[in-house]
């Protein structure tokens, strides 16, 4: 019982979570940063004359894209390794790589419009 | 695929011959009951029936009042119904379609072929399908019964505030889909971790997780949509209901609530829901496509990423049903991308399935015309998706007819479409012929024809102009011939549905055991002989199309050959394996037949619907009935180490009771943490959108806050009582049989934990009426007591799991090994606990910081 717990603890399969979650993280700090930013009136205070939302988007996705990319390279290197192993474990790792690379374009494709937008109207 | 070289037969675990009475002990313990015991069913396969036969009635029914509505819409200046029977109707056709059709029949498809599928004998927990599906029959026929009173919901079926409020919705209109969706969505979330539960840990030894089908692979990922999703729409439901009962303005902008609020935590829900319905309808599409080619699935790990990435991003979509809303631009373009970002999931599933078709070849029998009309309809569902994703356009085409056809073509195409593919598929494992190729042609031709004329026209109605909801229309504004063709079409679509029920009735014979078995050559393990015990012995997986790659497995299956050929302990079992590699890891004892779960569903019906008439006694004694029932239910299923380890073939000896972490009770009970830290979270949201939106009701400078020693206080006792919790399970640990001194002390904690629980509430709860602060007064007031109110739900299961435990331990059912009553408890202890703490943390320290 106790190898029983123990495998399920030490389980790759764990790892699938980390993408979903920086990107959720992610998703929701931005989101929560600009609504309020608009609601308070200050989106136009900034630093070197770019506006602090847009600062604030581009700092959060640095930070998840840097995550992302240690969690993918991760996967791919233990996927790597686990070739001689079964064949679920480098499975999980592939969809680990998989799902942050998806995550990793969907975090990338919201940055974007940071870009051209007004941020408040 | 994945074959690796299977078992030769004579290395197959169970050697023949089979002992003689072996097959019919396994039979007797599997005896479905007969005539009006039929109700205390709890196997899977009876209630998988009960369950789709139910939500295709609900189906019908939502479909006759579309064909009220579009008679009604068939010319201008019509009165074939008045506008406050059409409102109704509306809201229902939506409600019904939604919370009573689709969800459920997914599921309910689930919870039928999940077994089979996975080479288990049942799910781990049958009695929860059986509740969930009386919950669900008994909610949902009373729900629909307000119609005929003309009392029905008539808000729309999204029950948008300050519409459905207290002001301008007075009557019980609102609160019957307030209180009667609200407790149905409970039902929802019982099946959802049924099946998480079952997919993860009940598969056939070797069906690792690169080699579960795909349709189980949908399910695994709907049921965890249902379990991130639906708590927000049920705290959505909480705190409208109180609003309107009892006036906490957590929707009235004047003391500082917002309607937006509902929206928000609304298509939190609401979108997601949309890939709720489909995932699993992709899923049997992505069985039913290879079987009709006869070739394995192209790019089986990429549908695994699709349907993960699809249940994830379709998170962050919710927004994009609420451009129109005046959120900002920028907030607005991360839902477009977002939206933008999950085409690419849904595009790989398609191309996977095109590709899947190209590589083999597809025999065109119904399953596959139906899968067919899925992609063509669904295609074009996708695309004004994309359209509608794109803000400007969405300006001009929100709340038009240009809606209504998306979303007809999104959900029926995406979800009734596969739905019929997957009953002519399927409905040789369940009756002894197969439905008619000849009338299925037909049913598919008047749908799929029906569906068209009736739903395209309607972009065009809506690009010109024709707005939603609206039960009349004057002549010459260039609708008329476009309604008229659209109520033409659907009684096409109806006439299909009509020529399916006559196929089902001339062809439909149910019976398991002697079904038609595997007419089309499919290669998953539902197609194995089957009995109500589902498969005579579990099979060693070695492929993802075991029928296909492991030669003379469905003989060796049904003689015996397989692991558990028999019943090990006389009783209903199945073998319960790991998460990630499908080893055998221990014996789950199943319950037989028992009317618990009908009367608890009965009980909690009661409670919810007679609240809604403002019965409040009666409704309280439902309620009192619901967790009796559910109680004596719980009484007999935590049966300890109760029979030695059991021999299940090929050498392999397995417990029949494991506690900790590797249990299924453990896992069903972070399941369902998962989902009270969404509902939690969802308030924790909903406080701090108040707050946004509304800073002058929060105190400033800390005035009106309870002075520090009421949260210091409260945070205390909360500590302490999990504290004393986990002392009890130290001294659980040492406790062997009934009369060790180990026993005491843990009921002495338990004891002690409950009143400091209940204090730590109520010290909260005097620091801040003491301090002035009133629910009714400002949506901050509101936000805070319901904080409090969420802990307070909290602390009443824990009274009753609490003194549950403690009623257990004095009988003797409990020690350091029969422990899993205790574990769950305690999981839902700390979990209290930690809730508790960090709403002190939000309430007092969050206006302190920023007031």
């Amino acid at each position: 019982m106790s190898a029983a717990a123990t495998e399920s603890a030490s389980s790759p399969a764990w790892r699938l979570w980390v993408g979903p979650l920086i990107w959720a993280a992610h998703f929701l700090a931005i989101y929560a940063f600009t609504a309020l930013s608009c609601a308070r009136n200050v989106a136009t205070v900034g630093w070197l004359g770019v506006g602090s939302v847009t600062l604030f988007i581009v700092a959060a996705t640095l930070a998840a894209a840097a995550a992302l990319l240690v969690t993918i390279g991760l996967a791919i290197r233990d996927g790597i390794r686990a070739r001689t192993s079964p064949a679920p474990t480098a499975f999980v790792h592939w969809l680990t790589a998989a799902i942050g690379s998806l995550v990793l374009l969907a975090v990338v494709w919201e940055t974007l419009p940071v870009l051209v937008l007004p941020v408040c109207g | 695929m994945t074959a690796t070289s299977p078992p030769s037969p004579t290395s197959l675990p169970s050697p023949l011959p089979r002992p003689a009475d072996e097959l019919a002990r396994l039979e007797a313990a599997w005896t479905p009951p007969t005539g009006w015991k039929l109700l205390t069913a709890v196997n899977n396969t009876y209630i998988g029936i009960f369950y789709i036969a139910t939500a295709f009635v609900f189906f019908i029914a939502a479909g006759i009042l579309a064909l009220l509505m579009r008679i009604q819409l068939a010319v201008p200046e019509n009165t074939f119904l008045d506008q406050g029977t059409y409102n109704q109707m509306f809201t229902m056709h939506g409600t019904v379609m939604m919370f009573l059709f689709a969800v459920p029949v997914v599921e309910a498809i689930g919870v039928l072929l999940l077994p089979n599928m996975l080479g288990a004998r049942d799910l781990p927990f049958p009695r929860l399908s059986a509740y969930a599906f009386w919950a669900y029959l008994i909610g949902g026929v009373v729900f629909f019964g307000s119609l005929f009173f003309g009392n029905a919901p008539d808000g729309g079926w999204f029950m948008n505030p300050p519409l459905t409020s207290y002001r301008y919705s007075p009557g019980a209109n609102a609160d019957w889909w307030l209180l009667g969706i609200g407790f149905i969505e409970i039902s929802a979330i019982a099946g959802a971790i049924e099946i998480i539960v079952g997919i993860l840990r009940t598969r056939a030894p070797g069906m690792s997780l690169d080699k579960l089908p795909i349709y189980a692979w949908a399910m695994l990922v709907f049921a965890f949509m249902i379990v991130f999703a639906f708590p927000a729409v049920i705290l959505a439901t909480m705190l409208l209901e109180l609003e309107r009962a009892f006036h906490w303005p957590f929707f009235i902008a004047e003391l500082g609530g917002d309607a937006l609020l509902w929206q928000h935590l609304f298509w939190f829900f609401g979108h997601p829901e949309v890939y709720i319905i489909f995932l699993p309808a992709a899923g049997m599409v992505s069985l039913i496509v290879p079987t009709m080619a006869q070739t394995p699935l192209v790019a089986y790990r990429l549908i695994v990423l699709a349907l993960a990435g699809t249940g994830l991003l379709s998170f962050g979509l919710w927004v994009h049903h609420m451009f129109a809303t005046g959120i900002p631009p920028l907030s607005l373009s991360f839902f477009a991308a977002a939206s933008m970002a999950v085409t690419i999931p849904s595009g790989i599933q398609f191309f996977a399935w095109i590709a899947t078709m190209a590589t083999g070849r597809v025999q065109l029998k119904t399953p596959a015309l139906f899968v067919l009309g899925f992609l063509a309809v669904f295609l074009i569902g996708g695309l004004t998706g994309v359209m509608v994703a794109v803000v400007p356009f969405d300006w001009q085409a929100h709340d038009t007819y240009f809606i209504v056809a998306h979303l007809h073509y999104v959900l029926f195409g995406g979800m009734v479409f596969p739905l019929f593919a997957a009953f002519y598929y399927w409905t040789p494992f369940l009756s002894r012929q197969q439905l008619s190729e000849r009338l299925g042609r037909w049913a598919f031709g008047l749908i799929f024809v029906g569906f068209n004329v009736a739903f395209f026209p309607m972009h065009i109605t809506g690009l010109a102009g024709m707005p939603r909801r609206v039960y009349t229309y004057s002549a010459g504004l260039g609708w008329d011939s476009l309604n008229l063709v659209s109520t033409v079409g659907a009684f096409l679509i109806a006439a299909g549905v009509a020529v399916f029920l006559v196929d089902v009735a001339r062809n439909f014979r149910l019976d398991v055991t002697n079904n038609a078995g595997n007419v089309w050559r499919a290669g998953t393990l539902e197609w194995l002989p089957t009995g109500n015990y589902s498969v005579r012995s579990i099979p060693l997986i070695t492929s993802r199309e075991p029928l296909w790659d492991q030669p003379g497995l469905a003989a060796d299956v049904e003689a015996g050959r397989y692991y558990l050929p028999g019943t090990a302990t006389g009783r209903r079992e199945t073998l319960l394996t790991s998460a990630l590699d499908a080893k055998p890891q221990y014996l789950l004892q199943l319950p037989g037949p028992g009317w618990t779960p009908f009367f608890a569903a009965a009980g909690t019906a009661a409670f919810f619907l007679l609240l809604t008439v403002k019965l409040v006694v009666p409704a309280l004694i439902g309620g009192v009935v619901a967790i009796v029932m559910m109680l004596w239910w719980m009484w007999g299923s935590d049966p300890g180490p109760n029979h030695a380890p059991v021999d299940i073939g090929g050498g392999i000896t397995v417990p029949v009771y494991v506690t900790g972490p590797a249990s299924h009770s453990w896992w069903a009970m972070v399941t369902l943490l998962l989902v009270s830290g969404m509902l939690f979270g969802s308030l924790v949201f909903s406080y701090l959108y108040l707050w946004t939106v509304s800073p002058r009701v929060w105190p400033a400078g800390g005035a009106g806050i309870p002075a520090p020693v009421y949260p210091l206080l409260a945070a205390a006792l909360l500590a302490l009582s999990s504290a004393a919790i986990a002392y009890a399970s130290r001294a659980l640990r040492t406790t062997v049989g009934t009369g060790h001194r180990g026993h005491t002390m843990v009921r002495i904690s338990l004891l002690a934990a409950l009143p400091l629980l209940v204090a730590a509430l109520g010290v909260e709860l005097y620091g801040q009426w003491q301090a002035g602060l009133r629910p009714t007064a400002s949506s901050y007031g509101a936000v805070v007591y319901m904080l409090s109110a969420l802990q307070g739900q909290f602390v009443l299961v824990l009274l009753i799991m609490g003194g549950y435990t403690l009623a257990r331990s004095w009988c003797g059912l409990l020690d350091g090994q029969r422990r899993a009553t205790f574990d769950n408890t305690m999981l839902l202890w700390h979990y209290a606990v930690a809730q508790g703490l960090v709403a002190l943390l939000l309430v007092h320290g969050f206006p302190r910081t920023f007031g």
